[in-house]
């Protein structure tokens, strides 16, 4: 199943919470690649390096990447790459942990990754690395442990982390998955090319008969232009993060139904399973502007402390989402 | 004594450095530890402005092809400084050398069809070498085998144990022999280390040399181009200021955003004091600040804009504006002004500049005529140049020199018709009706009445005019000698 993801042009993999497989699944999905079919290029948003892991105090897996991979990382974590390197360039991206290093490796070996900082310098790091090697297929591992890594369109597919390091009660961890797979499975939507330009250039729009957009006065100033919301309008979009709080805000105004509220892609969207079947409900439709695909669901049973899950977790899972759902352990 | 940043700001300085298109860390570097050549550094400055006129000829294509050959430069500094005091270079700062070196040895090609000594880069082929054991000049790096002929088969023994240590975490075996050959490994790429760092010592000196010159080229193209963009030219040396058809950039610049040009301004210096009077319409501060702009331009190595320039290199430059800021009137600010003339005197003897826009303006008229008149009178034999503006009459009676502001250009039959329109409008018309050009004039050229010609084109009631006159009548008696 992974094999389909080799053949995307990038991939991001995001967890719910820190110790949800991601590593185990990157270096699966590099077993995968072992006979070399793609060149492939490893970074990271952010670090969570260290060999265990400073917050549960457990073994962490290590990243064992095959000769020719290029990696892009923190300079002072050049030295616990135990592997042969070529340095192909500095990025001048700066990190925590020094200028970001693009290298390609020579031989077998562990890498640790820790790259930039933001989504913006990711984009930046990945045009160094396609003009490196056009057909490289980029992975991004979303070390910060959250979804937002998978936004901004960086990564065509993505692929998401979950298990029971995310909460000892099984049920929840599964409405929670549930939760971030339909957020990065809202529809896709094109808007005329008015409302886009109106969308664009201000902080909102609101679209219906007619067009209405303008800037925020302050922060979470969206009572201001839900008070502008008429019957007949068809959409209200929203640039920028659409917070909890904003949530209960729209949903306050009990007349507002049937309508579409639309964000630049789905890690703009916060908000709880309540809020999210409240919007159902009320015909609130969620909807982006641009979306990764998600490929595949990884789940992890084990957790650091405590006795993990059962292999119901699996098939529920596996029951509910329409993409591949694997456990990476078992493979 | 020198412009602080703040005068630099005021006169349009900071306006041209902020566009000084500087492309490498060195080229930064040498600019921001710019000064402003001093007397006896003559043949310094003209070697300078040559460069810069080297550039300012070079077709925009070759041009071009520079920056792009400036670009990728990074800051190695710190490294090699490191190298020279006896530390390692681990693989990243190999790289970094190697890297200098490929784009140094690409921009010393570039440079040598020029013809130019002074752009002559030292040849760094040998480094490269050294870096480039296998002579395939890739621009990348690591520690190759061909340094030392053990890592070959350390290798080759880690890439086994690191297989069966990933396939089986449990195989203690390897995992202890595992980290033998790590251990190995390391220690053998710190002998390379060694040994590279050493082969490379030897070379800091061409090294830091090619940074010197990559600076050079970096700050006189950058020079050049800001000459073009606002059409300078080079400023010449001559022991006293003459300047004809002179800009300022920076206030073309706000200008032009109200609709409204400057008009370019010829002046003459030489030592001791020359005063400049005029009417009272802000065209006095402008010129002074066009030629402090232009005279700081020429100190530090830059082309000038004007028609023709030329200037003597002075051992301090001193600008003490006109007081704005309300809060520090009175005898605060006089106080300040006092001290600032106080160390000024000190140093008449020395080929400065001193420019002063009307100075004592927090004491009484009365009293501050006769400080102004007496200032310009222990000038008169300095071995500096002062320039103030002053609208006291008599003082350049006593001044070496003396220009005046042309002034309004109102015929007196277009005042009536005028006196009713809109104020706004008047005064749209009035700025155009502005001559702003200095002219020289004999010392005792009276300082023009001009104030009374604006009350009455701005419509002023005819009486109150006439009272106005009545007593500067009286005051006329009583100042004419």
């Amino acid at each position: 199943m992974p094999n389909r993801l080799l053949q995307a042009e990038s991939v991001a993999i995001v967890g719910l919470e820190k110790n949800t497989g991601k590593t185990t699944f990157l270096n699966y999905l590099i077993e995968q690649n072992r006979a070399g079919q793609r060149r492939l290029a490893l970074t990271s948003i952010g670090y969570d390096g260290e060999a265990t892991d400073l917050v549960t105090k457990t073994a962490k897996p290590r990243i064992y990447v095959p000769g020719g991979t290029l990696v892009a990382t923190a300079r002072r974590l050049m030295k616990r790459c135990q592997v042969e390197k070529d340095i192909l360039l500095m990025s001048g991206i700066p990190s925590a942990l020094g200028e970001i290093v693009i290298f390609k490796t020579l031989d077998d070996g562990f890498v640790e990754l820790a790259g930039p900082g933001t989504i913006e310098q990711t984009k930046l790091l990945k045009t160094m690395i396609q003009q490196l090697d056009r057909d490289a297929l980029m992975i991004v591992d979303g070390a910060l442990s959250r979804l937002s890594s998978a936004g901004h369109g960086l990564a065509e597919k993505i692929v998401l982390c979950t298990g029971a390091s995310v909460h000892p009660d099984q049920a929840t961890v599964i409405q929670q998955t549930m939760l971030a797979v339909r957020l990065l499975q809202l529809p896709v939507v094109w808007l005329e090319d008015d409302v886009m330009q109106a969308f664009t250039n201000n902080d909102y729009v609101i679209a219906g008969e007619d067009i209405r957009s303008g800037k925020f006065a302050g922060p979470l100033e969206i009572s201001q232009i839900l008070q502008a919301v008429k019957k007949s309008d068809d959409l209200i979009g929203i640039n920028g993060v659409i917070t909890q709080a904003m949530m209960n805000e729209i949903l306050s105004y009990e007349d507002l139904e049937n309508i579409r509220l639309i964000g630049q892609d789905p890690t703009r969207f916060f908000l709880d399973q309540a809020t999210y079947d409240r919007l159902v409900r009320r015909n609130i439709i969620l909807q982006v502007l641009q979306s990764s695909e998600l490929a595949m669901v990884v789940v992890n049973p084990y957790a650091p402390k405590g006795p993990g899950f059962g292999p119901d977790f699996l098939e529920t899972l596996t029951k509910l989402i329409t993409v591949d759902v694997i456990d990476v352990r078992r493979q | 004594m020198e412009l602080t940043k703040q005068d630099h700001t005021d006169i349009g300085f900071e306006f041209l450095m902020h566009r000084l298109e500087i492309i490498t860390p060195y080229g930064k570097d040498r600019y921001l530890h710019q000064k402003p050549y001093l007397p006896g550094e003559e043949d310094r400055l003209e070697e300078e402005l040559s460069a810069v006129q080297f550039f300012y000829q070079l077709d925009p294509i070759v041009t071009r092809r520079i920056s792009g050959g400036l670009t990728p430069f990074k800051d190695i500094r710190r490294s090699v400084e490191r190298l020279s005091h006896g530390g390692v270079f681990d693989e990243v700062e190999f790289y970094e050398v190697k890297h200098f070196c490929y784009y140094s040895e690409a921009l010393r090609e570039l440079v040598s069809e020029l013809n130019n000594p002074r752009l002559e880069l030292r040849p760094s082929d040998e480094i490269f070498q050294l870096l480039d054991p296998q002579a395939n000049r890739r621009l990348t790096f690591h520690f190759y085998d061909q340094y030392d002929p053990r890592l070959e088969g350390l290798r080759s023994d880690k890439r086994r144990l690191d297989r069966l240590y990933y396939q089986d975490s449990g195989d203690l075996v390897a995992m202890s022999e595992r980290g033998k050959v790590i251990a190995q490994l390391d220690e053998v790429t710190w002998e390379v280390r060694q040994k590279l760092s050493h082969q490379l010592r030897p070379y800091v000196e061409l090294l830091k040399n090619n940074m010197k010159v990559v600076a050079r080229i970096d700050h006189w193209l950058a020079k050049a181009t800001l000459g073009k963009q606002f059409h300078g030219i080079r400023p010449e040396l001559q022991k006293t200021v003459q300047v004809s058809q002179m800009r300022n950039p920076w206030i073309e610049a706000i200008l032009r955003e109200k609709n409204r040009v400057l008009q370019p301004i010829d002046i003459s210096l030489d030592k001791g004091c020359t005063v400049l009077t005029g009417a009272n319409m802000g065209g006095k501060s402008v010129s002074l600040k066009t030629l402090l702009l232009n005279v700081e331009l020429f100190r530090h190595g830059y082309y000038v804009y004007a028609g023709t320039a030329r200037f003597p290199l002075f051992s301090y430059v001193s600008y003490q504006a006109q007081d704005t800021g309300s809060l520090e009137q009175g005898l605060s600010s006089f106080g300040r002004e006092v001290v600032l003339l106080r160390e000024l005197m000190k140093r008449k003897h020395q080929p400065g500049l001193i420019v002063l826009d009307e100075p004592a303006r927090g004491t009484n008229p009365s009293e501050a005529s006769a400080i102004v008149t007496a200032l310009c009178q222990n000038y008169r034999e300095a071995n500096s140049m002062l320039l103030m503006v002053t609208h006291f009459p008599g003082v350049a009676r006593v001044a070496n020199r003396h220009f005046q502001m042309s002034g309004l250009k109102l015929d007196t039959d277009t005042i009536r018709d005028w006196s009713e329109r809109e104020s706004e409008e008047a005064l749209a018309y009035l700025e155009r009706q502005m001559d702003y050009r200095l002219m020289e004039v004999s010392a005792d050229q009276a300082v023009p009445h001009e104030g009374i010609r604006v009350m009455q084109f701005l419509g002023m009631p005819e009486p109150f005019i006439d009272t106005i006159k009545h007593y500067l009548g009286d005051k006329n008696d009583e100042t004419k000698s």
